[in-house]
C-alpha cells in the first residue's frame, strides 16, 4: 500500500483513536476523561475527512458537513460536561471544608477539655 | 345524503393529505418550538398549559399516522426540502416506528400531566419544561430519521437532553450519576459515528435503504456493526454494559425516570434493531445473534437478582429495567429463524414494558414523595394510605411478572411461543427464570406495602393528593387492553409488513 495523502491521513486518525481511548479509559479524572472523549471525536472526524478524498480532482462535500455538525456536538458535549464536573467539584469542597470545621472544632473541643482537666 | 357523504370524503381526503405531507414535520417542529417558548417564557403556568395542551395534540397526529401506516401497509416519508438521496435526508415512518411514536406521545401525555403537579421547587419546573420538550423532539427524531448521520445528531440530543433532565435534580448524587451518564453516552455515540464513518468510508452513502442495498458481508462492514452495537449496548443498558443505569434512573426525578426508563433506553435499541435486520442485515450471522441472545439472558438473571437485593424502591424499579432491557434482546437468535413472530413480539414487549414502567415509575414517585424517602424497609403499611399509587404499582407489577391478562403475559407468550418455533427451546428457560425472579422481587414490595406496621415504626406520611396519578392509571389500564385485544393487535402489526 502506497502512503498516499488519504491513507496517511487514515493513519494518523488510528493513533489518535487510541490515544483518545487509552486517555479517556486509563484516567479517573473528569477532565482528562472529557479531554480523552475529544481527542477520539477529532479522530472520528479526521477519518472521515479522509475520506472525502476519494476523487483525484474533486472532494466530497458531504464529509465536511458531518465533520462540522459534529464538532457542535462535540463543543455542546464538552461544555455540558465541563459544568457538571465543575457543580461536582464544588460539592466535594464543600464536604471538604465542613470535615475541615468538625475537625477543627473536635480539635478545640480536646484542648478547652485538657486545659479544663489541668485547672 | 350525497352531500354528506361527499362532504366526508372531502374530509377523508384532507386526513390523508393531512397525514402524508405535513404530520412527519409536525412532529419535529411543535415540540421544538414548545421547548422554545417554554424557555423564553420562564413561566411554569403557561409552560404547563401549553405542554399539556401539545401534548394532547401530538397524541392525535400519532394515532392518525400510526392508523395510516397499519392500515395501508406502507411507510409514509419525507424528503427534506426535495432533495432525494444521497445528497438529501430522508424521513420515514414503518411500521415499528409508528407504534414508537404512538408510545412516546401517548407516555409523554401522561407524564406531562404527572409533571404539571410533581414540582415543589418553581426554578426547578422552569428547568425541566424546555429540556422535555427537547427530549420528546430527539425521540420522535430517532424513531422518524431514516439516515444514519441524522440518527446521530438525534441520538447526541437525547442524550444532552436526558443528561440535564438528571442534573436538575441537583443533589450530589444525582450530579454524579448525570456525570457518568454523559460520559458512557458520549463514548457510546462516537463508537456510533465512528460506525456511520467506516460505511461512509465504504460506500459513499448515508440513507439507509440506499446503504441497505449496497451492504456487503466484508470485515469493515463487520467492524461498523461492532463499533455500532457496542454504542448502542452502552447506550441501551445492556448486561454487561448496564452499569450507569441504576444510579441515573434512581436518582433523577421521578417523571425523568419514567421516561428514560421507558423510552430513552428504548430508542437506542431501535436503532440498533434497525443496523441489524435491517441496515446491515447481510453481515449478521447466527454467532453473533447468539452471543446478544446470551447477554440478554445473563441480563434478565444478573437485573433480577439486583433488583431482589437493593434496599431503596426507585433502585429496585430501575434494575429491574435493566432485566427487561434483556428480554428484547432475546429475541435477536429468533429474529434469524422466524424474522415476523420475532418482530411482533418485540414491538409488543417494548410497547408492555413501556407503558407498565412509565406507570410504575410515577407510583414510585408519589410513595417517595409522600413518604420523604424510598427506603424499601419502611414501606409497611403505605397500601392504606396511598391506595392509587399501590394500585398503579401491583397492576404494572402483574404486566412485568407476565401474569395474564396484562400485556406482559402476552409480550412473554409471544417469545416463548417463537423460541418453541424457530427451535430454540432454551431461552425459555431464561423467561421462565426471569419470571420467577420478577416475581420475587415485585412481591417484595407489594407484601410490605399491605402489611400493617407494627406500633413501633408506624407510618408518618405527608399528606398528598393522588390526582396527579391520572395518566399513570391511563397507562396501567393501556397494559391491561393491550393483554385483552392481543389478538388484534398482533395481526395488525404482522398485516403490515
Amino acid at each position: 500500500m502506497e502512503l498516499s495523502q488519504t491513507n496517511l491521513y487514515t493513519l494518523c486518525s488510528i493513533l489518535l483513536f487510541a490515544i483518545g481511548l487509552l486517555g479517556f479509559l486509563l484516567n479517573s479524572d473528569f477532565i482528562r476523561k472529557l479531554l480523552g472523549l475529544n481527542v477520539i471525536g477529532i479522530a472520528i472526524f479526521m477519518l472521515l475527512l479522509a475520506a472525502a478524498h476519494t476523487y483525484p480532482d474533486a472532494i466530497d462535500p458531504i464529509p465536511h458537513a458531518m465533520v462540522l455538525t459534529g464538532i457542535i456536538v462535540a463543543a455542546a458535549g464538552t461544555a455540558l460536561g465541563l459544568n457538571l464536573a465543575s457543580k461536582i467539584a464544588k460539592f466535594a469542597r464543600l464536604v471538604q471544608k465542613e470535615e475541615a470545621a468538625t475537625q477543627a472544632e473536635s480539635a478545640y473541643e480536646k484542648s478547652s477539655n485538657d486545659t479544663q482537666g489541668r485547672g | 345524503m350525497k352531500r354528506v357523504a361527499m362532504i366526508l370524503k372531502v374530509e377523508v381526503n384532507l386526513i390523508n393529505n393531512f397525514i402524508t405531507i405535513f404530520s412527519i414535520p409536525t412532529l419535529m417542529i411543535l415540540p421544538m418550538v414548545i421547548a422554545i417558548i417554554c424557555f423564553v417564557a420562564g413561566n411554569t403556568r403557561l409552560s404547563r398549559l401549553i405542554s399539556v395542551i401539545s401534548s394532547i395534540t401530538l397524541v392525535v397526529i400519532c394515532a392518525l399516522q400510526a392508523g395510516y401506516v397499519l392500515q395501508q401497509a406502507a411507510p409514509i416519508e419525507l424528503i427534506i426540502g426535495g432533495w432525494q438521496p444521497p445528497l438529501g435526508i430522508r424521513l420515514s415512518i414503518n411500521e415499528f416506528s409508528a407504534i414508537m411514536l404512538l408510545m412516546t406521545s401517548t407516555i409523554g401525555l401522561a407524564i406531562t400531566f404527572y409533571s404539571t403537579q410533581y414540582f415543589d421547587d418553581d426554578e426547578k419546573e422552569i428547568r425541566f419544561w424546555p429540556l422535555w420538550w427537547f427530549l420528546i423532539t430527539a425521540l420522535n427524531g430517532v424513531f422518524i430519521s431514516s439516515d444514519i448521520f441524522n440518527t446521530y445528531i438525534m441520538l447526541e440530543l437525547l442524550g444532552l437532553s436526558a443528561v440535564s433532565l438528571i442534573a436538575i435534580q441537583g443533589t450530589q448524587q444525582a450530579l454524579q450519576a448525570s456525570f457518568q451518564y454523559l460520559l458512557v453516552g458520549l463514548f457510546g455515540s462516537l463508537m456510533y459515528l465512528l460506525g456511520v464513518a467506516i460505511i461512509y468510508r465504504t460506500y459513499g452513502v448515508l440513507d439507509n435503504q440506499l446503504v441497505a442495498n449496497l451492504v456487503e458481508s466484508n470485515t469493515s462492514m463487520q467492524l461498523a456493526l461492532a463499533l455500532i452495537t457496542l454504542g448502542m449496548m452502552m447506550k441501551c443498558a445492556l448486561f454487561p454494559l448496564h452499569f450507569w443505569l441504576p444510579s441515573a434512573h434512581s436518582n433523577a426525578s421521578a417523571p425523568v425516570s419514567a421516561m428514560l426508563s421507558a423510552l430513552v433506553v428504548k430508542a437506542a435499541f431501535f436503532i440498533l434493531f434497525t443496523f441489524w435486520f435491517k441496515i446491515l442485515a447481510p453481515v449478521v450471522t447466527f454467532t453473533a445473534v447468539t452471543i446478544m441472545g446470551i447477554f440478554g439472558a445473563m441480563a434478565v438473571i444478573y437485573g433480577s437478582y439486583r433488583a431482589f437485593t437493593s434496599p431503596r424502591l426507585k433502585q429496585l424499579i430501575a434494575y429491574s429495567t435493566v432485566a427487561q432491557i434483556g428480554y428484547l434482546f432475546l429475541a435477536f437468535p429468533l429474529m434469524f429463524t422466524t424474522p415476523d413472530l420475532a418482530r411482533t413480539a418485540v414491538i409488543y414487549f417494548i410497547v408492555a414494558h413501556g407503558c407498565a414502567k412509565a406507570a410504575m415509575f410515577l407510583a414510585a414517585g408519589v410513595i417517595q414523595k409522600a413518604m420523604g424517602h424510598d427506603q424499601l424497609s419502611q414501606l409497611q403499611g403505605i397500601a392504606s394510605q396511598l391506595p392509587i399509587s399501590i394500585f398503579v404499582f401491583a397492576v404494572t407489577s402483574a404486566s412485568l411478572i407476565g401474569l395474564p391478562p396484562s400485556g406482559g403475559f402476552i409480550a412473554k407468550w409471544l417469545l416463548l411461543n417463537n423460541a418453541v418455533e424457530a427451535q430454540q427451546w432454551w431461552w425459555v428457560l431464561t423467561l421462565f427464570i426471569g419470571g420467577l425472579l420478577a416475581s420475587a422481587y415485585l412481591f417484595r414490595v407489594l407484601n410490605l406495602a399491605f402489611t400493617t406496621p407494627t406500633q413501633e415504626n408506624s407510618l408518618t406520611v405527608l399528606a398528598i393528593s393522588e390526582s396527579k396519578l391520572l395518566g399513570a392509571v391511563g397507562l396501567s389500564i393501556i397494559t391491561i387492553i393491550i393483554g385483552l385485544n392481543a389478538m388484534w393487535l398482533t395481526n395488525l402489526i404482522t398485516g403490515s409488513y
